[in-house]
């Protein structure tokens, strides 16, 4: 229907401008869709303003009602039944608008992480109250239903609420073909299944493994350790072919003390071509204070790449045994590379006493030799516990 | 020839209304990816895990800055991260910059070995605090090099971190810069060699010991015209470039750079007047040459408050430095222009700096002038000449008020909503008040490189942002 009077306006601007080069009419043109712009600009402005000063609003009016009651039932050593919390919050879930149960989250989540920090957070009542304001069924419609933005919006809070998830509403986001959507899904599985929660960890977790995704499942492991023991994490290296992935899991067997790893990584320092993943099999075993590597470390060291060769060194450091100290002057001494001559000092001076005499026999011969940028170097590591720390 | 430039200067004009379209569509996508992809939860994993947050060096010159150094440092080792290090280069200042960090940060000097990985004028000494408390502060006290880049190297030579932040002591970080900065760099599966983010401008904000209390948009002309350009720059242009890796130019105010790649580059080119251009690039050759993938990201939050030039006589300082620079980069880098070697450098990247940003200034001064001939010879059709004003006018006024909303978008900086609306008004005066000035200003700078003549580094006069010494709210007299 519109359709004629759009057609009459566009005749008659164009007979207005009927006979002019075609530039001009071009221009005329342009002119339309720039003034569209910005008027469309201008009442898109107003109108996200008005939105965020009423969200602004609800929000407001939401915690004033909310969270005095949510803080005394969560803090609360008296369970409370989903009834009583609904009766007690006055909330109809069955009335409530869309956009007050994402306000709601908010809320609970805060309000639970402040009552957690105080060590004082009743878990059933907090159970109770996600319950009572029927958040999850929120959530998981928004997973089921919302594009790949929104749903890992979704994910993460899911996450937050550490409430437990179906892992059928996650089968679809856990193989998407966006990234970000799938690792975040991944990493909720990870967290929150109760059957089988390190199916992708065994998998390689994914093929877009990036240094925030080992944050990520860092955060998750630690979280799963607190449930329970962890299973042996080296088992999980066993199909990769990802270095990137493989360092991960070797770092984490190294913050996990999963001492039991300690000759299985020594198998793996023969086996791996990869400098990166022997670099990390080193630093695991100096975490894990595998005294017993020292000797193969010291083999190897001259045959080393760079990399690897200070793994070595801050390993030596680590395990900070009496023996290895001699090793370490002599690598200072053989070491022309100004860099490895510092982590190497350092590693030294981590021996304490001995190691501080060490260092003052290795500043006397530089003194002697008249070498003054070993000096300074030395004097320079030196300084570092007496000012402060590098 | 008097129809050549008539066209020659509307063809401009529409090209570069459709590259600003482009650019607007592409960013718009941009900006609301990067807002849902790194939320608050993806920071707090840093601030949970600090052992695994990688450390950022922060490399901050001062040349001269008694009045803001020590509200400056105070407020850089206050940010909120776990991992980081605050270096300040005392550029062989002549007033009590040196002293005031001594004696406020209670430095002493201490034994260091520095090796010049890259090119500086020689440093006399470096210190460190006895202080725990300033634990994360070093101080490289070096000979004056006349430029930023060589301070800049001076202070990459002596940083710890594999990413450091490029910034000047007259800016002001939001606390959460490093986390969000960082976040791109740890969330690509290809090597993030730069991240630039959003500036805007510090004049009208409420500042209490170098921190932002109040975010406000600038009360003087000047700086609330730049404060627009900024946004234009930052969330429409290089978020919309950032979508094609083809970023020009991660700001010298404030970028994250990786050190090894800034090293491997030869370093800041203290002979360069746009240094950070002239970095972002050269950085971008060396993995091209070097066959290695890498990508340049753009943040779109405002991380960095800056002061913006008070008066017109800072501004023509500013704008002349940068004609120069502009010029100057392009003559330097004249070989990466359309060559495939180079990739997107050289057909994409290097094509808009001499096109839209080298000659716009030129065209639109020569395009100006030829009005004036046509207007006084009567050979104006008045029919059609408002179409073409409204036409140039609303390039620029549709991609301002586009801007203002995408900001909005991130989140409310401004406490009051007029205050957005003041921006969009006072864009409408831009094209009238302003951009005049810039155009002859940075004419101005090309005239200079030309003839050789006033090659200094151009300096602000600071007035400092601490209540206690001058007001609560920042306005400068230079």
């Amino acid at each position: 229907m519109y359709y004629d009077y759009y057609l009459y306006y566009l005749s008659y601007l164009s007979s207005v401008y009927n006979g002019y080069p075609l530039i001009i009419r071009i221009t005329v043109v342009m002119v339309m869709v720039l003034a569209a712009i910005t008027l469309f600009g201008v009442f898109r402005l107003l109108y996200i303003g008005y939105r965020m000063n009423r969200k602004e609003k609800t929000k407001k009016g939401t915690r004033d009602h909310f969270e005095e009651k949510l803080t005394f039932v969560m803090r609360n050593k008296v369970n409370y039944e989903v009834e009583e919390i609904q009766e007690l919050l006055q909330y109809d879930t069955n009335r409530a608008k869309r956009w007050k149960s994402d306000v709601l989250t908010d809320i609970v989540l805060t309000v639970k992480n402040s009552v957690y920090k105080e060590g004082e957070l009743n878990e059933i009542n907090y159970k109770n109250c996600i319950e009572a304001l029927r958040l999850m069924g929120f959530w998981e419609k928004r997973i089921r239903t919302s594009g790949p933005d929104k749903r890992k919006e979704a994910l993460q809070i899911v996450g937050a609420i550490d409430n437990g998830i179906n892992s059928g509403i996650l089968s679809k986001s856990t193989f998407h073909k966006n990234k970000h959507l799938r690792k975040t899904a991944r990493d909720l599985h990870t967290s929150q299944d109760s059957y089988n929660p390190f199916r992708f960890m065994e998998e390689n977790f994914d093929e877009a493994f990036t240094q925030l995704d080992k944050l990520r499942l860092h955060s998750t492991l630690i979280k799963r350790s607190k449930e329970g023991r962890l299973p042996n994490l080296l088992r999980w290296i066993n199909n990769s072919k990802n270095p990137n992935y493989i360092v991960f899991i070797l770092r984490e067997v190294g913050f996990f003390k999963q001492y039991e790893a300690a000759p299985t990584l020594m198998e793996m320092l023969d086996r791996q071509e990869n400098r990166d993943v022997r670099a990390q099999v080193i630093l695991t075993l100096g975490e894990l204070g595998y005294l017993e590597c020292a000797s193969s470390l010291i083999e190897r060291f001259h045959l080393e790449t760079n990399v690897v060769r200070e793994a070595i060194i801050t390993t030596m450091g680590n395990l900070q045994a009496r023996e290895n100290l001699d090793f370490l002057v002599e690598a200072y001494r053989s070491t022309e590379d100004v860099n490895s001559k510092l982590i190497i000092a350092r590693s030294i001076k981590s021996h304490g006493e001995y190691g501080n005499q060490e260092l003052l026999r290795l500043q006397q011969e530089a003194y002697v030799k008249a070498n003054e940028n070993e000096n300074t170097l030395l004097n320079q590591v030196f300084s570092e516990t007496a000012i402060l720390p590098v | 020839m008097i129809y050549f430039f008539t066209y020659l200067i509307y063809f401009y004009a529409t090209a570069l209304a459709l590259f600003y379209l482009g650019l607007m569509i592409m960013s718009y996508y941009n900006t609301l990816r990067y807002r849902y992809r790194y939320t608050e939860k993806e920071e707090n994993y840093l601030k949970d895990f600090p052992e695994e947050a990688p450390g950022i060096s922060i490399v901050a010159p001062a040349f001269n800055e008694e009045v803001i150094i020590y509200d400056s440092v105070n407020s850089l080792l206050n940010l909120d991260y776990p991992t980081f290090e605050v270096i300040i280069v005392n550029d062989g200042s002549k007033d009590k910059t040196l002293d005031i960090l001594i004696e406020e940060f209670e430095l002493e000097e201490v034994p260091y070995y520095y090796a010049y990985k890259v090119y500086c004028r020689p440093v006399r000494r470096i210190y460190r605090s006895k202080n725990p408390a300033y634990s994360k502060l070093k101080v490289v006290d070096k000979e004056n090099g006349g430029t930023k880049a060589d301070a800049m190297n001076a202070g990459v030579n002596i940083a710890q971190y594999d990413y450091f932040i490029n910034t000047d002591v007259d800016c002001i970080l939001a606390e959460d810069t490093l986390s969000k900065i960082i976040l791109p760099v740890l969330d690509s599966d290809k090597h993030v060699i730069a991240v630039g983010a959003t500036m805007r401008m510090v004049n009208g904000c409420t500042v209490d010991k170098g921190r932002i209390t109040r975010v406000k948009p600038p009360n003087r002309l000047i700086p609330l015209f730049q404060e627009t350009e900024y946004l234009r720059s930052y969330l429409v242009a290089k978020m919309g470039w950032s979508m094609v890796n083809a970023i020009p130019n991660v700001s010298g105010g404030f970028g994250l750079f990786d050190r090894n790649i800034v090293v491997a580059a030869g370093g800041f080119d203290s002979a360069s007047h746009a240094e950070d251009m002239d970095m972002t690039v050269r950085m971008v050759a060396y993995m091209r040459e070097n066959k290695k993938a890498y990508r340049i990201v753009q943040c779109p939050y405002s991380l960095c408050w800056t002061e913006g030039p008070p008066n017109i006589k800072v501004l023509n300082r500013q704008r002349t430095r940068w004609g120069r620079g502009m010029l100057q980069f392009i003559i330097d880098h004249r070989k990466f222009f359309l060559n495939r070697d180079y990739g997107r450098l050289g057909f994409l990247v290097m094509p808009y700096i001499v096109f839209f940003e080298f000659l716009a200034p030129i065209i639109e001064f020569t395009g100006f002038l030829f009005l004036l001939f046509l207007l006084f010879s009567n050979q104006v059709n008045f029919d059609t000449f408002w179409m073409m004003i409204a036409y140039a006018y609303l390039i620029g006024l549709s991609v301002s008020i586009v801007t203002v909303s995408y900001d909005l978008v991130l989140g409310k900086l401004y406490k009051n909503f007029w205050e957005y609306l003041k921006l969009v008004l006072f864009s409408a005066f831009e094209a009238i008040l302003y951009h005049p000035l810039v155009v002859i200003f940075t004419l101005r700078g090309y005239v200079q490189y030309l003839t050789r003549k006033n090659f200094k580094w151009g300096q602000m006069t600071r007035q400092g942002f601490s209540p206690s010494k001058n007001a609560n709210t920042v306005h400068n007299n230079a």
